[in-house]
Order: structure tokens, then C-alpha cells, then sequence
């Protein structure tokens, strides 16, 4: 058993498991999967359905009656559109909650990860690799700070002197203080769940993708992902930009870093597009 | 007999990311979140009792001539001329108008591959000198993330900066 795996058995309480992402992947990946096949996933799960219903039905899809069972509310949606209903609904369960020690409200750590994984998408879509992959593990990429939050918790002076005095970047912090930072502990957790290494690995590597050895293309994408959440606005809590750029990340996927104002501009269209299906607001 | 009470009623006035409105009503507060690597702009001239704010994205609207035209806000150039030309349009006079500015953060980026925040700084000051203005306060630059608002009314500035509780008048 390795440390972070000895490190995430000591920490008792994980956050509820999102499952259904890891068998969504494979169907997005399938060229014959049809939407029926998603509803079969969440068909028996009355939260997850009653979700899907409500935002199936928002303004974004307004006009006629609204539909009142899984199946037609399904048809009216695109397989890509219902793959990121049904992802962004069940990482709301995992990523919910505060996490104090960051500064980090109910309901934002999941807002930043929603705008990243709609940011690594779109970069994906640019660099011609998988965008199902680069939302789902963009979606993901924190998760590791729902339970570190736990760790830090009266260590919170310490924190900011790190942060603020010693000018160190988060996952800095977070090793020097409590063995281990929020990327590789988000990994090991998932890893746990048994999800693909496809998955992750980009995760563990999303503040030094250019060490993710073959993950290194989708590291890069979840890594520019989340500074795109950063420079619109929704990186909350305590320093919220104490993180490093990685300077080859661009090169790694072969876009040209001049894109990243376009790609602020199509990702801010995109979260336009979602905001009436999440009920919320990304201004 | 008491003297009567004055009640005056404010009227909230949210700013979405690339946006701007000017406005003359004293009870306005125009509030923008989310100001990340985007930069917050403020004017307000005391005497007219004009008052507006714009929240760009980006410093340079040639990337995108389309957004240019249907987002003039979303960008440096054509937002800051728009948000100058809509005060000028309430009567406000360029000599009066006092400029606050707040945002454009960065990551620790040693090479500057993402410094959206400092080119969009840059951008405004060429805006803004374009103008014969330039920017009175200013919280801009670090690590946090802020919440920027105006009280058309008496012109004060508040600034929200993420993680810390006591907010900032500028």
C-alpha cells in the first residue's frame, strides 16, 4: 500500500461516490449508445431522475408541455447534452458542502469545476482529443479538496502564512502541511472508485501536466480548464489564483496559447448556453 | 410634531461578465461578481450624479469582430469608449469623472502565458489615456477573486475580495 493510499484509508468519511460518471464515459465513447442507454443508468435513481426531469424542462428547452418521464424528457435532449446533465447533476452530490479551510462557500467548488470541465472541453474540442474524458475529469479535478478541507482544519493560521508570507502555491501548502496535495489525494480517491486511469491521472496531474508521462495531452486540457474557471471569475476562496502556470501546457496539445482568449470567449458562450438548465448564474 | 423620515430605497443593478450600463438615478447600485482576470471599471461624476460600470473580459476586440459588434463590452477598447460615451450622454463631464478599477488577477505564471488580467490592465490605461483620463483608485493584480460595486447616489466603491471578510472601500 502506497502513502496516499494509506493516507486516504485514515481519513474515515469520503464524499458520496459519483458512480454513474464513471459509466457514463464508456457510452459517450460508444458510437452505438443511444440516449435510452443513460436512462437506463439512472432510471432507479428517483433523485437523479426528479434532476433531469427539472432541468429538461427549464427555459432552455422551453415552449410545449413539460415532460414528465425520463424517456421524454431524454428525447427532447441531445446525447451530448444529456451526458453533461446527468455528469454535472451527480458531481453536484460529491462536490457539495463548504470547505472552510479554503475559503470555499456551499456551491462554489462545484461552480468552478463546472465552468473548467466546460473550458477543458472546448480546448479539447480545439486539440481534437477525447471531450468527454477532458469534462468528465475536469469536473473532478478538486475533488480531493472536499476531503482535505477536513485535514486543515486547525491549521488555518499556518495556511495563511504559507500562502500569504511565503507567496506558495496551493498544492504547496497543502503537502508541506498536511503530507499531501488535493490533486493526488482526488486521484487516489477515484482510483478507489475504480475509475479508468484515463480519468485519474489528468486529475493528479492537473497543476504539472507536463510530468503526466501518456496523460499528459488531458492533464494539459483539465490544467488550462482550470485556469480559464480562475480568469472568469470563479476560482473562489482564500487566494484563489495561488496556483503555477505550466508554461509548455499549450505546447503539449498543440494549440497555440494565442487561442486562449477565444477560448475565454467560446466558453463563456457555452456556461451561457448550461445556465438555465443549472438554475444558476455564471456572470 | 417629528419631522417626516426620508426614506430612500436602493435599486440593486447586477452586472454580468461582459456588460456595462450608465445610469443617472441616485438610487442605483450597480454590482458586478466575479471578477477573476476580467477588470471591473467604475465612473462617477458627483456633480452630474452620473454613474456606471463596465466588466470586460479581454484587453483587444480585432480577436473577434463579431463579439465586437453584438459584446462591445466584452472587450477593453470598445467597452471603455462605450461606458465614456454613455456618462457623456447623462451629462457628465470627463474632468469630474472619478475612475476606480478592480480585477485582473493572476496565477504565478513566470513566463506570462495567461496574464489575461495584466494585458486587460494595459489595455485600460491606453483606453483611458486615449480619453485624456485615467484611473483614480485601483485594487488590481494578486491572487483573489472580487465582487466590485458602485453607489450611484454618493459614488462610494466596495470591493469583496474571496476568502477575506472585511470588505474594501475604494
Amino acid at each position: 500500500m502506497t502513502d496516499i493510499d494509506s493516507f486516504i484509508n485514515d481519513l474515515g468519511d469520503l464524499p458520496p461516490a459519483p458512480m454513474v460518471l464513471g459509466q457514463l464515459l464508456p457510452l459517450l465513447s460508444n458510437p452505438n449508445s443511444c440516449p435510452s442507454d443513460v436512462v437506463d443508468l439512472i432510471t432507479y435513481d428517483p433523485g437523479m431522475t426528479a434532476k433531469v426531469l427539472k432541468m429538461s424542462n427549464s427555459a432552455f428547452f422551453g415552449g410545449g408541455t413539460p415532460a414528465d418521464t425520463l424517456d421524454e424528457a431524454v428525447a427532447r435532449l441531445g446525447f451530448k447534452q444529456l451526458f453533461d446533465l446527468v455528469s454535472i447533476a451527480v458531481s453536484q452530490g460529491t462536490l457539495a458542502g463548504t470547505q472552510d479551510e479554503y475559503g470555499i462557500d456551499d456551491g462554489e467548488l462545484w461552480r468552478h469545476s463546472v465552468v473548467a470541465a466546460v473550458a477543458s472541453r472546448v480546448l479539447a474540442s480545439y486539440a481534437g482529443i477525447d471531450e468527454g474524458v477532458a469534462f468528465t475529469a475536469a469536473l473532478l479535478h478538486d475533488m480531493g479538496k472536499t476531503v482535505l478541507s477536513k485535514k486543515l482544519s486547525d491549521k488555518y493560521d499556518q495556511v495563511i502564512t504559507e500562502l500569504e508570507e511565503h507567496n506558495k502555491p496551493w498544492d504547496a501548502v497543502e503537502r508541506d502541511i498536511v503530507g499531501a496535495d488535493h490533486a493526488e489525494v482526488g486521484a487516489a480517491i477515484l482510483k478507489k472508485w475504480e475509475f479508468p486511469e484515463t480519468i485519474y491521472a489528468p486529475v493528479k496531474y492537473h497543476h504539472c501536466p507536463s510530468e503526466a508521462n501518456g496523460s499528459t495531452p488531458m492533464a494539459s486540457t483539465v490544467h488550462i480548464g482550470n485556469i480559464v474557471a480562475y480568469q472568469l471569475g470563479h476560482g473562489f476562496g482564500l487566494d484563489a489564483f495561488a496556483m503555477k502556470g505550466d508554461p509548455n501546457a499549450f505546447n503539449n496539445i498543440g494549440v497555440s496559447r494565442e487561442k486562449l482568449p477565444e477560448l475565454l470567449i467560446d466558453t463563456q458562450d457555452e456556461l451561457t448556453k448550461v445556465e438555465p438548465m443549472l438554475k444558476t448564474k455564471f456572470r | 410634531m417629528p419631522a417626516p423620515t426620508l426614506a430612500v430605497f436602493e435599486k440593486p443593478m447586477t452586472i454580468g461578465i461582459a456588460d456595462l450600463s450608465v445610469t443617472n438615478n441616485p438610487s442605483v447600485v450597480f454590482t458586478t461578481f466575479s471578477l477573476g482576470s476580467c477588470l471591473g471599471v467604475t465612473i462617477h461624476d458627483p456633480v452630474a450624479m452620473v454613474g456606471g460600470m463596465l466588466h470586460f473580459m479581454l484587453p483587444d476586440s480585432t480577436i473577434n469582430k463579431d463579439k465586437a459588434q453584438s459584446k462591445p463590452a466584452m472587450f477593453a477598447d470598445t467597452g471603455t469608449n462605450l461606458l465614456i460615451q454613455h456618462a457623456l450622454k447623462l451629462g457628465a463631464n470627463k474632468e469630474q469623472l472619478r475612475v476606480c478599477v478592480a480585477g485582473g488577477s493572476q496565477i504565478m505564471d513566470s513566463q506570462g502565458f495567461f496574464n489575461i488580467g495584466k494585458r486587460n490592465y494595459i489595455a485600460l490605461v491606453m483606453q483611458l489615456s486615449n480619453q485624456g483620463m485615467s484611473i483614480d483608485v485601483e485594487d488590481v493584480g494578486g491572487s483573489g477573486n472580487r465582487t466590485m460595486s458602485l453607489r450611484v447616489g454618493d459614488g462610494q466603491v466596495k470591493l469583496k475580495i474571496s476568502g477575506k471578510s472585511t470588505p474594501v472601500i475604494l
